[in-house]
């Protein structure tokens, strides 16, 4: 046990993480060839139901169609699908957090892979300063609101308003990159179109084709650019502390020597310079882990199941991680 | 709500046309359609005007029938995904005759095309005269999953050697069961007797709007043709993309076979058998490829140009420093 | 300069010199059970300093005044890095002609080192590289050039909390790198990098090997043979002082596996911070350990500090190995210059609690106004844990050995005392 614990922290999680991405990636795109259909609607990640041959469906989708009905039928029958479809998704999220993101989301994946081919350019990736990094920060639960609003918006008049028309349907998705990005995968282009049927679709897929192309330079440049803006992320966070899986660190042993936020692709400060927190998954981790092989503290940080540890940063693996490199 | 006056005006205008006692179509075919003839509606048709009015899963689902008008010999199949069969009730209403059925267990079980039949036989003038009204519809809930997308089984609509003329399609549906016919599309369709192919059936299709096309079935019992664009809105601002056409195929046989049916002889057989669908407004008409490319690739340029820009701004920083503000 | 005088006292200085790392040798050698290995480090020191030997490098010698310059950029650069900070009363002296009286001991031996001899080890410095950090070491930068030095000022933040002094470290780390390149006429690629990458960290592990086996109680190895081994890290071949490392690991490791122990079983567990001991400036490690103790622990850039934490990077690309590198300078340092150095309070307690120490030695050369000033706040911070605390202001002299070792007895006696009582 305690070989297999020690083998497991001197292993390469990045290696890991990429076949087992590409494993996460073939099962949710191409999941369906296999007739596999995995947690069906409850997917806290981008399964994107717009790719054909997916093998589950990002959780977004059912749930801006659930919210769209008369607030009155809340305590209905269509009321306890709701409720369900959002209890489904918190147990699977719950069972791996945010890890999710880093290892399931095959948005995520995709631009891992855009990482990897600018890495091959030899072109620099950005980062973001302290200012728009907080600042974006809220974009994606602005977009989370604008989602659940939305889709209650067009059974209910909310704030007076008239009931949006029933084009606001899935609004996020219009403009979510997973729906246009996604089902190239399988061949299928018919998402790259604006839809120019009314007002509302013109604008909204307008809106999707212009996020498309900005997620292209975005990723490009940007680690996970998307993920920080990404609404499921928000979504998740709150519901993070549950998690089962955990990210701990233990500030007594931090050195602050900032490995972790070194290797962090989406930047996270408090991973290094937050000495108090135990449980320090952000709300934009995605929790790859990357920041417990950097970890040369034995024991600083640790990702945990039900209180077991999982990956622990030890001294061992950092140096063998590291010397196997160039 | 709309739709009603449309089915009525089909009705019409299927007897205007159909003025040709011989031909399909003569107006002595029976129908069936997802609302009231009449246009009494019974309370919202949800979505009819959207499409996915059958995407709904219902414990207990009803068709119309577009006549007061069938013998006592009248029986309701139901022909379910699973490929076992059930009767369903015929009622008569001030609508006319309707046929209600049990789509439960609603828990996936049921999952993909129910076919419908109302199967009426009389003799009139010495001729059995089977009048055959079939619907395919699609008994679906996402919240089941999609776990028969791929079961090409449960969406392809299966035909029964019990049904003396009917017409079967293929294709009707995309992977989310929801219709996927739209106009300018080709549809292909079989006409099968007793599950058999029918050569040289005459075979009519006519849109609500008026449009028809008389056609006769090739050896392999198939006939194909491709649904015309018949919405012209007033403006764009009008155009629905989800704008329902309707259409009807109907196809008529004959048999020279005499025999005897509930004590009256009879020395032919003439079978009509008539299958409804629906179509919508061509995706091409109101997508473009065009703008949508051009869109993401003007993004996508201007803001990677940016981010170079940027770069190479403070690339400069760091190497020159320039104070002169022309004093 | 080269008048008959100054040969006089260059000659003078170094015959000085020489009896002093003689002596300082004699002492550390001193001890029953010395490592087998640690043979390789006394002979290193044995023909470098006191007789006056001379090494042989691969290459242009990058002098280098502090333990912020980025080594591995020096590595991959084709050069050799070389650290000038010198232990010596001799250059001490000698760089009295310089530097005020009160100035710190270590600051004025390099400045007189460099002014004696010119060279280091009869080998001559392409560069000499002084970081903006304490004041000694920036007006001693600016003495070498007088003195004609190659002198290339590395700017540091006198922060490390905020993103922005990261950057602008960051971005003098860049520009050292393109001054590096220029003066060896070698591009520093992604390749050389790693490379130079993979040996530094690999001395940080082979470094963190010794100081776990310090944790180990009874003690397997004296304080003394580890501070020297990390003072021939100064200037000697990186891969042979690796090597020698690894065997005095591995020996020291079949020590620990049989039982074997040094000194006393319950010798007093000195932790040593404060300024760092230099070769053969080690007169209160050494006076600890004589008199019974053991340093299991140090905090001190000489040592733990230099050689304790190794460079991460994502990327084997230098737009982010070059970033890495100088992280790895600035976000783990404690040196006091920095301002807030709550991490060095954090550090210290944790190694006190990692090492079982029994009591902390504070040293501080007279004129280290930075150490001087953070003795309150380190007092505050132990004044609740039960470990005593032994403030010594002291310089590269021996005149003061007599009262330092009476009171590092005085001391131990009180540790031992309260040990006994438990």
């Amino acid at each position: 046990m305690k070989r297999l614990r020690q083998a497991i922290n001197n292993s390469d999680i990045s290696r890991f993480r990429f076949h087992f991405q590409l494993f996460a990636f073939g099962l949710l795109i191409y999941g369906g060839y296999l007739a596999i259909d995995f947690g069906s609607n409850y997917i806290p990640a981008f399964a994107c139901p717009f790719v054909e041959t997916r093998g589950g469906t990002c959780y977004l989708y059912p749930l801006q169609h659930q919210l769209n009905m008369p607030l009155s039928q809340l305590f209905s029958g269509r009321g306890i699908g709701l409720l369900t479809g959002f209890i489904t998704f918190l147990l699977m999220f719950v069972l791996f957090n945010k890890a999710w993101c880093g290892f399931a989301c095959p948005l995520g994946t995709v631009q891992d892979w855009i990482t990897k081919l600018r890495n091959r350019f030899g072109i620099r990736y950005s980062t973001y300063s302290e200012t728009v990094f907080s600042r974006q920060k809220n974009i994606k639960y602005v977009l989370l609101a604008l989602l659940l609003l939305l889709s209650l918006g067009m059974s209910n008049s909310l704030f007076g308003m008239q009931k949006l028309s029933g084009d606001f349907s899935t609004s996020y998705c219009m403009i979510c990159p997973g729906r246009t990005v996604l089902p190239l995968f399988t061949g299928d282009m018919s998402q790259l179109v604006i839809d120019f049927s009314s007002k509302t679709k013109t604008v909204l897929t307008g809106l999707g084709m212009a996020v498309t192309g900005l997620f292209f330079t975005g990723a490009f440049v940007k680690k996970r650019f998307f993920c920080l803006l990404c609404p499921m992320s928000a979504l998740q966070y709150i519901f993070s502390k549950a998690g089962l899986l955990r990210l701990k660190k233990d500030g007594m042993k931090c050195t602050r020597c900032g490995n972790c936020y070194r290797v962090c692709d989406v930047g996270i400060r408090e991973i290094a310079d937050d000495l108090e927190s135990t449980m320090i998954v952000q709300d934009d981790c995605m929790m790859c882990l990357k920041c417990v092989s950097a970890c040369p503290e034995e024991g600083c940080l640790k990702a945990t199941f039900l209180g077991l540890p999982v990956y622990e940063a030890t001294e061992q693996g950092f140096f063998k991680r590291m010397g196997g490199r160039s | 709500m709309k739709n009603h006056p449309l089915i009525v005006l089909v009705i019409v205008l299927m007897t205007v046309a159909c003025s040709q006692p011989a031909s399909a179509g003569s107006g002595e075919e029976i129908f069936l359609s997802e609302s009231p003839p009449r246009g009494h509606s019974h309370g919202k048709s949800r979505g009819g005007e959207q499409g996915h009015s059958e995407h709904r899963a219902a414990p207990v689902k009803k068709f119309y029938l577009n006549t007061h008008a069938i013998s006592d010999n009248a029986a309701a199949y139901v022909l379910r995904p699973d490929g076992t069969m059930t009767k369903g009730t015929l009622s008569h209403g001030e609508d006319g005759w309707s046929v209600t059925f049990d789509t439960r267990p609603l828990d996936s079980s049921m999952d993909g095309v129910f076919n419908v039949y109302i199967v009426d036989r009389e003799v009139v003038d010495q001729t059995l005269l089977l009048k055959v009204a079939k619907m395919n519809m699609i008994n679906h809930s996402c919240d089941w999953g999609h776990k028969y997308k791929y079961d090409t089984e449960r969406l392809t609509p299966k035909s029964i050697n019990e049904i003396p003329l009917e017409i079967t399609a293929g294709g009707l549906w995309d992977g989310y069961f929801h219709t996927k016919t739209m106009s300018g599309d080709t549809l292909t369709f079989t006409v099968l007797h007793e599950g058999k192919a029918v050569e040289g059936a005459k075979v009519k299709v006519s849109t609500q709007t008026g449009w028809t096309k008389e056609l006769k079935t090739d050896s392999r019992g198939k006939g194909t043709f491709q649904l015309i664009r018949d919405y012209y809105p007033e403006s764009w601002d009008d155009f629905n993309s989800r704008k329902r056409g309707n259409f009807l195929v109907t196809a008529e046989y004959e048999l020279a076979e005499s025999g005897e049916y509930s004590g009256n002889q009879y020395n032919k057989v003439r079978l009509i058998t008539t299958f409804p669908w629906k179509y919508n407004p061509q995706r091409n008409e109101y997508t473009s490829y065009a703008y949508g490319i051009s869109v993401a690739t003007v993004f996508a340029c201007v803001t990677g140009f940016g981010i170079f820009l940027h770069r190479e701004r403070r690339k400069r920083r760091y190497r020159e420093a320039d104070l002169d503000e022309k004093a | 300069m080269h008048t008959e005088r100054f040969e006089r006292v260059k000659k003078s200085t170094n015959l000085h010199f020489t009896m002093e790392a003689d002596e300082a040798l004699r002492k550390i050698e001193d001890f029953p059970s010395n490592p087998g290995a640690m043979g390789y480090f006394y002979d290193l020191f044995r023909s470098v300093y006191a007789n006056g030997g001379s090494l042989t490098h691969k290459g242009t010698i990058i002098g280098t005044m502090c333990v912020q310059v980025p080594e591995e950029l020096i590595l991959a650069a084709g050069a050799v890095p070389f650290r000038l900070c010198n232990g010596a009363h001799a250059f001490d002296q000698a760089g009295a002609e310089f530097m005020p009286a009160k100035a710190c001991s270590l600051a004025r031996a390099t400045v007189g080192m460099l002014h004696i001899n010119r060279s280091v080890h009869k080998e001559r410095l392409g560069m000499v590289v002084v970081p903006a950090t304490c004041d000694q070491k920036r007006k001693a930068g600016e003495l070498l050039r007088e003195m004609g030095y190659n002198v290339y000022i590395l700017e540091v933040p006198s922060s490390k909390n905020s993103e922005e002094a990261r950057h602008y470290w960051q971005n003098s780390v860049k520009r050292f790198t393109a001054e590096l390149q220029h003066l060896t006429g070698r591009k520093i690629t992604k390749k050389s990098l790693g490379t130079a990458i993979n040996l530094t960290n690999e001395a940080r592990r082979q470094f963190r090997r010794l100081y776990n086996f310090r944790k180990i109680s009874p003690p397997v190895v004296y304080g003394k043979d580890a501070l020297l081994v990390s003072n021939a890290y100064f200037f000697d071949d990186k891969e042979r002082w690796l090597q020698a490392l690894t065997d005095l690991n591995n020996e020291l490791e079949l020590k620990a596996l049989k039982g074997e122990s040094v000194g006393n079983r319950h010798a007093p567990r000195i932790l040593f911070t404060g300024s760092p001991p230099v070769f053969p400036h080690l007169k209160i490690p050494l006076l600890l350990e004589q008199s019974g103790a053991i340093v299991a622990a140090d905090e001190v850039c000489s040592s733990t500090r230099m050689l304790y934490d190794a460079v991460a990077y994502d990327e084997s690309a230098l737009y982010d190995m070059i970033p890495s590198v100088a992280d790895r300078y600035l976000k783990p340092c404690t040196c006091p210059f920095l301002v807030l150095n709550d991490d060095r309070r954090r550090r210290l307690k944790d190694m006190a609690g990692q090492f079982a120490i029994d009591g902390i030695v504070y040293q501080i050369f007279s004129g280290c106004h930075l150490y001087e000033m953070e003795q309150r706040t380190i007092a505050k911070t132990f004044a609740d844990s039960g470990i005593p605390l032994l403030f010594l202001e002291t310089d590269y002299s021996q005149e003061d050995t007599g009262q330092l070792s009476t009171r590092i007895e005085a001391f131990l006696e009180s540790i031992k005392a309260r040990k006994r009582r438990k």
